[in-house]
């Protein structure tokens, strides 16, 4: 083995500056394999952990009904079928718009007292930050305000609860299962008891809304415990607001964006581990052509092939081990940043935790991918005859031709030179070209995270429908408002809909919007397969709810509410990230056959031309209607809120992203020239020494790559604008995200294939400003 | 390698026709509807009855009334009737709008189209993979006929003018070497066998030489005896010795003629090489040149098609020393040009090195005789002269001429 | 004597771009032990080829060589390898050390192919570059910071490491000047002495004056052979009897 070590020792010496790259670039790999392992392993199931922690149960049901006496033993009959179950009364309100940040959210809010919400032993409420010296009115909101919202403990908090305000101090924040997060429509809170007493004065007959936490016995299935519940609620009093889910749907909304972050940070690690692959093979098989000799005369004196390989393949493997370790150190130092843009969505108080996994994953995966690649561009070496290296390369048969004889070319002096060295280097320029056109997809991907996550949020993929704001009225004034909507001059593409729950079977459930015509969605992306419906037959399913029960296209689906049965057909499929993948799509037409129309109330999504409109409209429909809105959501202002998460998010990995890409363009960039002029270094010497100027040369060595890096931007540009969202869908779809549809500027895009061709330029100009420096003999007696 | 990734591709095209055959046979078992489609047409329908104008067109089918009356048809091939309708294997669909039912759809059963439609796409694929196949196929026998048998071709070429006594055209390293180690020592034995032929003849050169050199040296003193007896003869008053000196004197002519004939026959020589010309096609030429041609400088050329008068041995051997004499000498493109002219097809073979001086033209065909420029190289200086010979024994000839740049060798081959 | 190397009708053959030259035609001959045998010929004559043909290095296009008993002529690359460490030494025209490695390390890394204990073959290493006076304060120079006769003493030393049954040297002396090419003679010429086997290609007369057995090929072929006693500084009728050969063999 000592023998190897010494060669390995050589090795290194001979290719400080190459070896510098490439342990760089393996650095960068196992760092981003790690973190991105680290997102997957530790970060994203954080919210799950704390779940389990909190004795989360297995789903909550909450209802505000004013005839249900909801006691012991109105619950115990209820809830029949669950192991156990924790009540509390609270306030609820369904609708509410509050601050968030610099922007307004509107969701659910659960507003409790501190003694009854702290208190509890299933799903329990933590609180996990408070200042005890604020007194007077204050609240408890839950952790996502402070990660996302950008509150601190101390801070002012003025909440607007039906025309009355409420100035309130923050005085700490919850950790809670169920309502600690935008994406999974309920926020939980609670107030000093000052507070609380005068806010139930003011809520009126429906008193408080009763809480339920419940495990569910082992042999009850969940679809059908909550048809029965909801069913018997429903029946017992009409005009009661149930809300009933359970905890995976809430998980899985409260992780959903987490989870499309760790996946955009694996798409990106997997090109950088493919580029860095592409490179090592590059600089071995530069090694292999700069120390052919050095390699003739080693297997003169006795060495082996596999002596050789050995030693080479020791050297990098002693390079990705020290890079790999080195690398996972610096990730888990990175990792609380990009960890807390991650966690600052889901709301859950975390700090990063050692995960042996990711550290195993990133280690393991850079070094076993060096063993593999290097042996794999070692093969060479066995083919290599000493004589034949030791005569530089003459072998005993030998075929060669000038492709370009200087005395026929049209070409200019200086071009044709580069094409000779180009035609001499075809390997390296295929090399060039594949790595350069990979680089190009890694920014075109880093331009679309950019342009989708952070200039223009594209939202279609977290929300079902996309309007500017949303107007709700209720049954009485729903006649009303639809013409007043109509009338308002700036008010466009107004599509009612109304949101319900139906049934199939008496096992499961669906959450349904019936839109008057679904076919005018905005969010066209919705439906990924198949169409959206359009007649009084047809509806659309989710296809994670499709695929879980067998359902294809144009398969008959009953669904019922109330006691009313319709057979529907199957003639889209959706994607959903709400509701656990349970929702539906349907027309009024076709929403006829099992409900009444009459007593649903109406929304109404709307696009104005200018964004200050939709506030004015909505201010317009409180003044004419008052009470009888029942929903009214300014949506600009809600997206601000929630990408207020989402924006410090991208705006991160753009930053990581920009600082990987830039940092792996320098460093690729570098190698491929660096060996480039290396490997010429004496026909330089040679032509320097007959009188070529340095300008000319350093030209010439430019001009000889830069073809295959001109074709392979313009080549990789086409195809990465083409390739770009399948390839993002491929990672997504494994997240369960079936389309998305992400823009890609063309400006951006040219930007990048011309930044790409002009830093290479430099940089091949720099690098090659060192053969001016070199005294020709130098360059020809160096081996 | 390369037969490797020959393989695998044919063998992937078969992949594909099984696949796609395989395919088609199950798909073609069940040809399911498209329920979505039908069900929106049907609803379009419905929900625009007697509105003709809004009917869906992506299937093809009529609308027909209470009574049986056509309302509606999108194209022409669709039934008019419930009974065709039912005999076609037709989908039939009530109409329902506000409470009745004004009639019927029926939708065109799509089966056997949708089967042809398949049956176009097997064929097409089928027919593209088997070109595909063919493609390979017939590459894969090019690929086969440039590596292996070409190179066998070259090698007999190479034995026959070996076995033919032709020992100055290598033979050429093929790229991949398919004879390994044979070409190396088929050539060797080439060499060897010219080295000791050429060392033969120098011994048989010398043993001529010192003929010469005796019978010129046996002239002088024969001479002597000659005039010696013929004084004696003249002054032998005895006729018995008269008729001695006589007889002295006609062995000595007798001598004189036997070491006559013995000089002129040392002196003469080589040309004892046979030549037996009779009626050839004109394409045998063509062929020769070609063979000549082994390095492939000439390019394209054609030759008129006549009857020639020529041994075919030796006017392959007349062009392979041309050629062989410009690989040599000038190592450039060569281009070869022939005419039929009075009585002869004439084929100049022409290149573009650095030709000899105008005085060396004259001698070039001459024995022994070598341009300045050949200091270095293998060679006798007997090749132009044994060309010249053959052609004159085949009555023809051969004219060099200096070009600017590049010697030019005109062959003079007679017709019939 | 004992031969270490018996060829039988050893053909070497290069081509380029399909045109044949046969550079060795059918060469048998031997190679004694305890000899020190020189090669010479004209440039091109094919004393180089001959030389890494007889070594295995080089594989011949026809014919066998007998390497001490072995058929060298067979045998996979690594094989040769293997065989050569015990058997062959090499020194190069251009030294060919490795840059990037310390003269020691350059010696070391042939010793430790044989020798497997470190510190065995760092002493055997160390004693063989006194050997060839190379003194200890280069031993950790770098290739590039010696003279081109020091690295050429290094070269003949990583030759003689582990003890081959024959020293192949190619032109040793061609890239220096004469006194320093007189001390590498002198090296050699001492391990031959010693009674290590050499075979030398060499061009120059003042260098096959180390020979006692001097080869000369011409067209591929042994011209003829010249058999001179032992070398002795200045022996005036050794010189002679050298000179007569060359000039007969039209040198």
């Amino acid at each position: 083995m000592s023998k190897e070590r010494i060669l390995a020792k050589s090795h290194f010496r001979k290719n400080k500056g190459s070896s510098i790259g490439i342990f760089c670039l393996m650095l960068l790999a196992s760092m981003l394999l790690s973190l991105s392992m680290i997102l997957f392993t530790d970060t994203y199931p954080t919210a799950e952990k704390e779940a389990e922690r909190l004795n989360g149960g297995d789903g909550i049901l909450f209802f505000t009904s004013s005839k249900i006496q909801a006691d012991d033993a109105y619950l115990t009959k209820l809830l029949d079928g669950v192991k156990e179950y924790e009540v509390e009364r609270a306030l609820y309100y369904s609708v509410l718009s509050m601050p968030f940040g610099s922007a307004e959210m509107t969701n659910s809010l659960k507003v409790g007292r501190v003694e009854t919400t702290t208190s509890k032993k299933l799903a329990r409420t933590e609180i996990c930050e408070e200042d005890a010296s604020v007194e007077g009115d204050f609240i408890y909101l839950p952790y996502q305000f402070k990660t996302s919202g950008g509150y601190h403990v101390g801070d002012d908090y003025k909440l607007s609860i039906s025309g009355e305000t409420y100035d309130l101090r923050i005085k700490g924040f919850l950790n809670t299962v169920y309502g600690g997060c935008n994406n999974s429509g309920l926020y939980e809170s609670c107030v000093s008891d000052e507070v609380y007493d005068r806010m139930y004065a003011k809520i009126g007959d429906a008193g408080e809304s009763t809480f339920v936490v419940f495990n569910l016995k082992d042999d009850v299935k969940e679809g059908a415990f909550r048809i029965r519940v909801m069913n018997t609620l429903m029946a017992d009093d009409p005009l009661a607001d149930v809300s009933m889910n359970y905890l995976s749907a809430f998980l899985s909304s409260r992780t959903f964006m987490s989870l499309i972050i760790a996946g955009s940070f694996f798409a990106v690690t997997m090109l950088v581990v493919l580029v860095i692959i592409l490179m090592i093979v590059n600089s071995i098989s530069n090694y292999v052509k700069e120390n052919m000799k050095t390699i003739g005369a080693l297997k003169a004196i006795g060495y082996t092939s596999r002596n050789i390989k050995g030693s080479v393949l020791m050297m990098f493997l002693a390079l990705a081990v020290i890079a790999s370790v080195l690398g996972v150190a610096v990730s888990y130092l990175v990792a609380p940043m990009i960890a807390s843009v991650v966690i600052a969505q889901m709301g859950v108080p975390y700090s990063v935790s050692f995960s042996l996994i990711a550290t195993i994953v990133a280690i393991s995966t850079v070094v076993v991918l060096t063993i593999l690649v290097t042996l794999l561009a070692l093969r060479k070496i066995k083919r290599i005859e000493p004589i034949v290296a030791l005569r530089e390369g003459v072998e005993s048969h030998n075929f060669r031709s000038n492709h370009v004889r200087l005395d026929k070319t049209p070409l200019s002096l200086n071009a044709s030179l580069s094409f000779k060295t180009m035609l001499h280097n075809k390997r390296q320029n295929i090399i060039t070209f594949v790595v350069t056109g990979i680089m190009v997809f890694f920014c075109v991907i880093a331009l679309l995270m950019f342009e989708n996550f952070n200039l223009h949020p594209n939202l279609n993929i977290l929300m079902s429908e996309s309007a500017d704001g949303v107007v709700g009225f209720d049954v009485e004034t729903k006649e009303e408002g639809e013409k007043f909507c109509k009338s308002y001059p700036e008010v466009k593409n107004l599509r009612r809909y109304f949101e319900t729950t139906i049934n199939v079977g008496q096992e499961d459930s669906l959450a349904l919007m019936v839109f008057e015509d679904p076919t005018r969605m905005n969010n066209q992306d919705i439906c990924y397969k198949g169409k959206l419906p359009s007649h009084d037959n047809e509806v659309n399913i989710s296809g994670k709810f499709a695929k879980l029960n067998g359902y294809k296209l144009g398969d008959e689906i009953k669904l019922n509410v109330g006691g009313k049965e319709y057979a529907y057909i199957i003639c889209g499929l959706i994607q959903s990230c709400n509701n656990d993948g349970h929702q539906a799509i349907m027309s009024e037409s076709a929403a006829s056959h099992i409900l009444d129309l009459q007593i649903m109330p109406s929304a109404f999504a709307f696009d104005t031309e200018e964004d200050d409109q939709i506030e004015s409209f909505l201010t317009s429909c409180d003044e004419k209607f008052g009470d009888h809105v029942v929903v009214r959501i300014n949506m600009q202002k809600t997206i601000e809120a929630s990408l207020i998460t989402f924006k410090g998010i991208a705006t991160l990995m753009l930053v990581m992203v920009g600082l990987i890409s830039a940092l792996v363009i320098l460093l690729v960039l570098f190698l491929l020239i660096r060996s480039l002029v290396f490997s010429k270094r004496k026909d330089y010497g040679i032509y320097k020494a007959i009188g070529y100027t340095s300008k000319s040369l350093i030209l010439q060595t430019a001009g000889s790559f830069m073809p295959a890096i001109i074709l392979s931007v313009l080549i990789f540009s086409v195809l990465s604008y083409f390739m770009a969202n399948p390839y993002m869908q491929l990672i997504m779809i494994n997240f369960g995200l079936m389309k998305c549809t992400f823009n890609i500027p063309i400006p951006g895009l040219i930007a990048i294939g011309t930044a790409m061709i002009l830093l290479s330029f430099l940089f091949a100009v720099l690098q090659a400003r060192r053969i001016k420096k070199v005294e020709p003999y130098q360059m020809l007696v160096a081996e | 390698m390369r037969k490797k990734i020959f393989l695998v591709l044919i063998v992937l095209t078969f992949l594909i026709e099984g696949t796609v055959s395989v395919l088609f046979l199950r798909k073609s078992k069940r040809v399911e509807q498209d329920v979505v489609a039908v069900n929106d047409c049907v609803k379009t329908v419905e929900e625009n009855f007697g509105n003709p104008e809004k009917y869906l067109k992506k299937l093809s089918y009529s609308v027909v009334g209470s009574e049986g009356e056509v309302l509606y048809k999108t194209d022409e091939k669709v039934s008019t009737s419930v009974v065709e309708a039912i005999r076609n294997g037709d989908i039939i669909v009530d109409l329902h709008a506000e409470g009745e039912e004004p009639g019927k759809v029926l939708v065109r059963n799509q089966t056997a189209e949708q089967i042809e439609k398949w049956q176009w796409y097997i064929a097409v694929t089928i027919f593209l993979s088997s070109l595909v196949q063919a493609i390979l196929i017939l590459s894969y026998t090019m690929y086969l006929h440039k590596t292996i048998i070409r190179p066998f071709d070259e090698m007999s070429g190479f034995a026959q003018r070996v076995a033919g006594g032709d020992l100055e055209v290598p033979l050429q390293m093929d790229k991949r070497n398919v004879f390994g180690s044979f070409t190396e020592a088929f050539d060797l034995m080439r060499t060897e066998l010219r080295k000791s032929r050429a060392a033969e003849k120098a011994a048989y050169d010398a043993k001529k030489d010192m003929v010469a050199q005796l019978s010129h040296d046996i002239k002088t003193p024969v001479a002597s005896i000659k005039s010696a007896s013929e004084f004696g003869y003249e002054l032998a008053q005895d006729e018995k010795v008269k008729e001695r000196f006589n007889l002295i004197n006609f062995k000595a002519d007798e001598l004189t003629v036997l070491v006559d004939n013995l000089f002129v026959d040392s002196v003469k020589d080589a040309s004892e090489i046979k030549v037996s010309p009779r009626e050839n096609d004109a394409s045998t030429v063509k062929e020769a040149i070609l063979h000549a041609d082994f390095q492939n400088r000439a390019g394209e050329f054609e030759i008129p098609a006549c009857k020639v008068f020529t041994d075919r041995l030796r006017l392959q051997q007349a062009f392979d020393n041309v050629f062989i004499n410009s690989y040599k000498y000038a190592d450039t493109k060569i281009t070869v040009d022939a005419k039929l002219e009075d009585g002869y097809l004439k084929v100049a073979i022409r290149d573009f090195g650095p030709g000899v001086t105008d005085e060396e033209v004259a001698v070039l065909k001459e024995k022994y005789r070598r341009g300045r420029n050949s200091e270095g190289k293998e060679g006798a200086g007997i090749g132009l002269y044994l060309t010249s010979y053959f052609m004159k024994e085949m009555d023809g000839e051969i004219l060099i001429t200096n070009e600017d740049p590049g010697l030019q060798v005109l062959f003079l081959i007679r017709t019939i | 004597m004992n031969e270490i190397i018996k060829t039988q009708k050893l053909c070497k053959t290069f081509s380029n771009g399909g045109m044949q030259q046969h550079v060795l035609r059918n060469i048998d001959l031997s190679i004694y032990e305890g000899d020190f045998t020189v090669i010479m010929g004209a440039s091109g004559a094919g004393k180089s080829t001959l030389l890494y043909a007889l070594s295995g290095m080089d594989k011949p296009s026809l014919g066998d060589i007998d390497f001490a008993g072995k058929n060298i002529t067979k045998g996979t690359p690594d094989e040769l390898a293997v065989f050569r460490r015990k058997n062959c030494g090499f020194v190069f025209q251009q030294t060919y050390l490795v840059d990037s490695m310390s003269v020691l390390d350059n010696v070391l890394a042939a010793a430790l192919l044989v020798e497997k204990n470190k510190k065995k073959a760092a002493s055997k290493a160390k004693e063989v570059l006194k050997s060839v006076d190379i003194e200890e304060s280069l031993w950790n120079k770098f290739p590039t910071q010696i003279s081109g006769g020091e690295a050429q003493r290094v070269g003949i030393a990583r030759a003689l490491i582990n003890d081959p049954k024959l020293v192949f040297a190619d032109e040793p002396t061609g890239a220096l000047n004469s006194t320093t090419g007189k001390d590498v003679l002198d090296v050699l010429t001492k391990a031959n002495e010693k009674g290590q086997s050499i075979v030398m290609v060499t061009h120059d007369i003042t260098s096959a004056r180390r020979g006692n057995r001097i080869l000369y090929v011409k067209d591929g072929e042994i011209a003829g052979e010249c058999q001179l006693g032992k070398y002795v500084s200045g022996d005036k009728e050794r010189h002679l009897k050298l000179r007569d050969f060359l000039g007969g063999m039209g040198w």
